[in-house]
């Protein structure tokens, strides 16, 4: 499964805020707990300072226990002389809300009380880490959220309209086959690379479509071109076998001579077929009842099967009517049934069957399956014996695609068989 | 019988002047539009043999100059293009036949005869050999007065034979002309045998004499 332009993008979009995400939460971490640390330690000065202003002054010894019980997070304490200067640390203390250990920061400095020398202690709340973590991680995990929510729908709609030429060209080269004359129309971009890929793209199509049109033509002529040398041959020939003084052996040299010519004619003949095939030739279509057309072609066909000892049996028969060009379907049956015959062994049976929309032509033959990959290629034989021209297939296989009919070929040991399905 | 062959391929108008020359026909050659319609605006013809591809123009524009002029001479076109509109175009020009290139003369010999029957023996459609008749209009035959029941190939066949007689035509001529549109069905030339012995033995059983002669590793003649 390839993967999709977009959905690509969009991933590695993903990847690397999840990344950046990651990385940065510690940071934020250690930066908040410093910071707000700095600030509980600045902000249990300015408490000392104000005591030292506002309080100490007037304050007497008397007044400590006072002071103490109504000043939680700041007392004045018995000097234990190990403190010589402004002293901070950490401590936790019970929430009497919920139980729970709360981590505080402290302030220790000494202090003169009307000449007695006294601590002063202050505390401030911290963050609770666990809080903090918790706290961070859900806001992070929602901008995560946000993130992939927003870039989601972002990209799409961005991508999609960014990239809208590309695919539109995409379906229009999709839609290209070199063999029919309709050109892509891609479509004209304002982005200098989808302008380039579209001028690059119509080129190579010119190019290839001169290539595939010069080739035909070059086909179409040559194939012409040899009926008239062909005509010469074989006139030439027909005169010369009336020479009374040709010896039997010479006679049966010119007969061969005369086979290969005729060989020779089918050959172009069937070149031209090809290549007029190629050209969107046959135009005209009408109705036509196939088991008609076939009892036709099968008169000549018992007629030739005689000879080679064959049998042709017909079976289910049915009224069959499709859409086609008349010359074309009767090459396509002739070069079907005259398959079955050329690769059939003397004693051997032809079947046809005409039944479902669906024509069957079945002949035994040799014992192996034909290989199903190139059956169907120019001038593919199954050994190099045979004598058809090797294009018999291939026209049957290029009538049927034109018309969207489907062929297949199976092989069950015993009967080689090929079936339309139209 | 005159015939006017227009053909700018040299070597075919010669193989079919040889060939059609004989057996009550006179042959003439021509190689460009120029020269035939020279030739035409002189000379009767019983058939035309006209090429399409020529190297001053188009046959069919002859063709129609042709009608044109109210000439009523016979034409059989002989062209290398296949295409079933290049043959009705010819033949609504005005063509009696169209033969592709390539073709057996056997079968050139055929088609120019039956054009000739048709323009100069309107009402009389039987073609005697001897003591054999041959209807054309309605496919009988007869030894003396003696009707032979023929196949729709044999009946083919005999014509064919006769046509060309006193020449030797090879099986592929023959199986060719059979086969008609099928020809490119055929594997082997063997199936003409059979018509072939069942022509004989027919004729032979009427009392006709044994006119078909097997010319060993060619084919037949049909032989006075």
């Amino acid at each position: 499964m390839r993967k999709q332009l977009l959905h690509t993008t969009l991933r590695k979009y993903l990847v690397f805020s999840l990344l950046v995400l990651m990385v940065t939460a510690p940071v934020f971490y250690v930066f908040t707990e410093h910071w707000h640390r700095a600030e509980a330690e600045e902000a249990l000065l300015l408490r000392l300072h104000e005591f030292e202003r506002y309080t100490l002054p007037g304050f007497q010894i008397s007044d400590i226990e006072k002071w103490n019980e109504w000043n939680r997070d700041q007392q004045i304490l018995p000097d234990t002389g190990s403190i010589t200067k402004p002293w901070f640390s950490n401590a936790s203390h019970l929430n009497i809300m919920d139980g729970d250990q709360e981590p505080y920061r402290e302030l220790y400095a000494p202090l003169q009380i009307n000449g007695t020398r006294k601590l002063f202690y202050a505390r401030e709340n911290l963050l609770d880490n666990m809080d903090m973590v918790y706290n961070i991680v859900s806001l992070y995990v929602s901008i995560l959220i946000l993130l992939i929510v927003g870039m989601m729908i972002l990209s799409g709609r961005v991508t999609r309209k960014l990239w809208k030429p590309y695919y539109a060209m995409l379906s229009a080269l999709e839609g290209f086959k070199v063999d029919k004359p309709e050109m892509p129309d891609l479509p004209e971009s304002d982005i200098d690379e989808f302008h380039r890929l579209k001028e690059v793209s119509e080129k190579l199509i010119e190019r290839n479509v001169t290539i595939y049109r010069d080739q035909k033509e070059f086909v179409e002529n040559a194939a012409h071109e040899l009926q008239t040398p062909l005509a010469v041959l074989q006139g030439r020939l027909d005169n010369l076998i009336q020479d009374e003084k040709l010896t039997q052996e010479q006679l049966a040299e010119l007969s061969k001579l005369s086979e290969t010519i005729y060989r020779l004619h089918y050959l172009n003949k069937n070149l031209l077929l090809l290549s007029r095939l190629e050209y969107d030739q046959y135009q005209d279509t009408g109705s036509h009842n196939l088991a008609v057309l076939l009892e036709k072609q099968l008169d000549f066909l018992e007629e030739l099967a005689r000879e080679k000892n064959i049998t042709i049996e017909k079976q289910e028969w049915e009224s069959i009517s499709v859409q086609a060009n008349q010359v074309l379907l009767e090459v396509l049956l002739r070069n079907l049934l005259s398959n079955a015959l050329k690769h059939n062994a003397s004693g051997g049976i032809i079947r046809v069957q005409l039944q479902h929309q669906r024509l069957l032509v079945q002949n035994t033959g040799p014992l192996t399956e034909l290989d199903k990959g190139r059956l169907f290629n120019r001038f593919f034989r199954a050994n190099d014996q045979e004598q058809g021209s090797g294009l018999g297939l291939a026209i049957v296989k290029k009538i049927t695609d034109r018309y969207g009919w489907i062929i297949t070929y199976h092989f069950d040991g015993a009967y080689h068989s090929f079936t339309i399905s139209f | 019988m005159k015939l006017l062959i227009i053909e700018d391929e040299r070597e075919l108008a010669e193989a079919m002047h040889t060939y059609l020359s004989g057996n009550g026909f006179v042959c003439e050659c021509v190689h460009d539009i120029k020269n035939a319609l020279d030739k035409l605006s002189i000379y009767e013809y019983d058939c035309i043999l006209l090429d399409l591809m020529l190297a001053d123009g188009d046959g069919i524009t002859l063709l129609r100059e042709l009608r044109a002029m109210q000439k009523t001479d016979g034409v059989l076109i002989i062209s290398a293009r296949d295409t079933l509109d290049t043959k009705l175009e010819g033949l609504h020009a005005g063509a009696d036949d169209y033969l592709t290139k390539p073709f057996h003369l056997p079968e050139l010999m055929a088609r120019v005869q039956a054009i000739i029957r048709r323009h100069k023996f309107s009402g009389n459609n039987i073609i005697r050999f001897n003591e054999i008749n041959i209807d054309l209009l309605r496919k009988e035959v007869f030894v003396d007065d003696k009707a032979v029941l023929l196949t729709r190939k044999e009946f083919d066949l005999l014509l064919y034979l006769v046509g060309n007689s006193k020449r030797v035509l090879s099986k592929n001529a023959i199986a060719e002309h059979l086969s008609g549109d099928m020809a490119d069905m055929m594997i082997s030339f063997d199936f003409i045998y059979a018509h072939i012995k069942n022509l004989k033995k027919k004729l032979l059983q009427a009392g006709a004499p044994d006119y078909i002669k097997t010319v060993y590793g060619i084919g037949y003649k049909w032989t006075e």
